[in-house]
């Protein structure tokens, strides 16, 4: 693990949790694999790094997530969880992105793809990884990069 | 005046969150119009009576770049306020939205932070981040 980008890593969770999710961290809580895997989604990225960000959602909490952005009491369709999870996913790595080196550096985002109870499987190295509990479950990040021409 | 607003973005969460912050946020808000694509979103641009745009960068057939030319090289929506509703992070990209003389918004947003941007869009102000 590369661990100057696990402190940007964990603080772009922390502001997605609590600014997109509306979702309180709780650091006390305890190890977040012990929750099963509920989706995952995976963003890859090319610019001066190449890679891919891993988004993965412990827990049952997408729903409880997803009725918190929308502001409503309904249970959210699975269509909508998973825009959500994209939408955590784009945030995330949008916030990463400028933490990694140049904020001026300019990157290409491609779609999130998101899974069910598994996970895309990324390629590269996996260099950085943060995890965070909440009351409903747990989020994880895990940084891969394939080419790091411009890694600080 | 009471605004119409085109939102576009390609998700359908986010065009809630972001209707929603509107219509939270107090702006005087008449109809909204919500587009998935870029291309749905030029349609949506050249075809209603729309007073103001909010657009997403990443999105499929036309990105919201993409879109900002277009929208700002067609004599209808010439001098439409616009403003970038994006996760974009690079400073440098962020510069070439302002000069193409549109207001930018990173999300996720503050509702506050989307009604200072939508207030300098459509006053011709500066907008905030």
């Amino acid at each position: 693990m590369t661990s100057e980008w696990s402190a940007p890593l964990q603080l772009a969770l922390k502001r997605t949790l609590e600014d997109l999710c509306f979702v309180a961290p709780d650091p006390d809580a305890g190890s977040t694999a012990e929750l099963p895997l509920e989706a995952a989604a995976v963003v890859a990225f090319t610019g001066p790094l190449v890679g891919r960000l891993l988004v993965r959602v412990r827990g049952q909490a997408l729903a409880a997530i997803t009725m918190d952005m929308l502001g409503t009491e309904a249970i959210p369709a699975p269509g909508e969880q998973e825009d959500c999870l994209a939408e955590i996913a784009n945030v995330a790595c949008g916030t990463t992105l400028p933490m990694l080196g140049d904020p001026r550096a300019v990157f290409d985002v491609a779609p999130p793809v998101v899974r069910w109870r598994g996970e895309p499987e990324p390629t590269g190295q996996r260099v950085a990884e943060a995890k965070l509990s909440f009351e409903s479950g747990a989020a994880e990040l895990v940084l891969f990069i394939e080419a790091a021409g411009g890694a600080p | 005046m009471a605004l119409n607003v085109l939102v576009v973005d390609d998700s359908a969460v986010m065009r809630k969150m972001i209707v929603r912050a509107l219509h939270l946020s107090g702006l005087p808000v008449a109809k909204v119009f919500e587009a998935g694509t870029g291309k749905a979103g030029l349609v949506s641009a050249l075809e209603q009576p729309v007073d103001l745009a909010l657009l997403d960068i990443n999105m499929p057939e036309m990105n919201g770049m993409a879109l900002l030319t277009e929208l700002r090289n067609h004599p209808k929506t010439a001098a439409l306020p616009i403003v970038m509703v994006s996760t974009e992070g690079s400073e440098q990209r962020i510069e070439m939205i302002r000069n193409s003389g549109a207001g930018f918004v990173r999300k996720p947003f503050t509702p506050e932070a989307l009604v200072a941007a939508v207030v300098g869009a459509v006053g011709g102000c500066d907008d905030d981040e």
